[in-house]
């Protein structure tokens, strides 16, 4: 069944076709949410906020768009906004130089290396501007077109490649920079 | 056209290792499921609000003077780009409304005053217009022109040095462009004698540059 079937369902009243929606994209919402936001808490405070906004607003879902595009809007949105929050707190994720470059000697070891990837690359998302961080987990983990993005986002299409572009560029100097040290 | 897929092996790996699953708490998924389940007791779907509620509420927006002059700011910077456009485009010709010609020339100094650069001639009937970049960085060993025109590829116009001039002669269609400068591989910058795009916050700004249809 497709997404815009459960919406029908739940529209019509059968309100548990929502959880499958939910079950459908809990765990990619999650993972941009975290990889956006850097910590647990944050995500799971936009995950939540979410799924009950698109719960309420779901009459508002046109059958043309993709569900799952409609979703990745409100959830963008969504971290954008409690970045802004959070921002007015300790920056949670955003270490200091030292902190980074003192990762334990066994890690510099080639082979270890992969193992400590999965902090290291939270560590460098974390260091990018957020729109620079927003336009690449959107192309390069979430894997949306640049089309995609761009009605998702508001922003051009040019724009986003430049985006996307200097997030590269930048994840790997530091990438680099950390693996040198 | 570059294909904006292909990545280099460091940012493959990196995005590589982003795409794994991530590991929240169990309880997260629980405590998201038992507030969405908790909604949809309570009320049905769109119900909560009148679809334009956030349109028609009253609503007070608070803005400091700081505030009100950067919104002010930001309304002369619009005037200022719609004047140039309004200022420098030519009506098309009825036959072909496709010859171009440079409105503007990209190029200011880092170091050293300004440097005008000289247009090169548009052959008549062209659909692109030459436009010359440059830049004066004596310091730098390396400057490449980026922009929506190469879609931000700095190893699509590498700039030619002489003296501590960088020059790089790029064919534009006309209309809108935003490009930046890439000195040395990594450090970006925005031409300093070019007006600035407005729409890219977070310290990431272009320049702007305009190239009008020509009737000549």
């Amino acid at each position: 069944m497709t997404d815009a079937e459960y919406v029908k369902r739940v529209l019509a009243g059968d309100v548990d076709a929502f959880t499958t929606l939910v079950d459908r994209y809990y765990d990619r919402c999650a993972r941009f949410a975290v990889r956006m936001l850097g910590n647990q808490d944050d995500a799971e405070d936009a995950l939540q906020a979410t799924f009950l906004r698109a719960y309420r607003a779901l009459h508002r879902y046109q059958e043309r768009d993709k569900f799952s595009a409609w979703l990745y809007r409100i959830l963008v949105n969504q971290c954008r906004s409690l970045a802004a929050r959070r921002s007015h707190r300790e920056r949670v994720f955003v270490r200091e130089e030292a902190a980074l470059l003192a990762a334990p000697a066994a890690g510099r070891n080639e082979g270890q290396w992969e193992g400590e990837g999965e902090e290291w690359v939270q560590r460098v998302l974390a260091e990018l501007d957020p729109l620079l961080r927003e336009a690449f987990l959107l192309k390069h983990v979430e894997e949306l077109s640049y089309e995609e993005m761009s009605a998702l986002t508001g922003a051009s299409v040019s724009a986003l490649k430049m985006r996307v572009k200097r997030a590269c560029d930048r994840l790997r100097d530091r990438w680099e920079q950390i693996k040198d040290a | 056209m570059p294909d904006d897929d292909m990545l280099d092996p460091t940012v493959a790996t990196i995005a590589a290792i982003a795409r794994r699953p991530v590991r929240l708490d169990a309880s997260a998924r629980a405590r998201v499921m038992l507030a969405v389940d908790t909604e949809m007791r309570r009320a049905r779907p769109g119900r909560a609000r009148h679809p334009f509620g956030w349109f028609t509420e009253r609503r007070t927006v608070h803005l400091s003077p700081l505030g009100g002059f950067a919104v002010a700011a930001g309304l002369v910077g619009i005037g200022v780009v719609v004047a140039g456009l309004a200022g420098t485009t030519r009506p098309e010709p009825s036959d072909t409304g496709h010859d171009v010609a440079p409105m503007a020339v990209a190029g200011a100094p880092v170091i050293g005053g300004t440097t005008p650069a000289s247009l090169p001639a548009v052959p008549a009937g062209a659909r692109d217009a030459a436009i010359k970049f440059v830049l004066v960085a004596p310091q730098a060993s390396q400057v490449t022109v980026v922009g929506d025109f190469n879609d931000w590829n700095p190893a699509a116009h590498p700039m030619e040095r002489i003296g501590g001039t960088w020059t790089v002669t790029v064919p534009l269609e006309a209309g809108r462009h935003e490009y930046s400068f890439v000195v040395d591989g990594k450090h970006w910058m925005p031409d300093p004698a070019a007006p600035l795009a407005p729409d890219d916050g977070f310290g990431v700004a272009n320049s702007v540059l305009l190239v009008s249809r020509s009737t000549s």
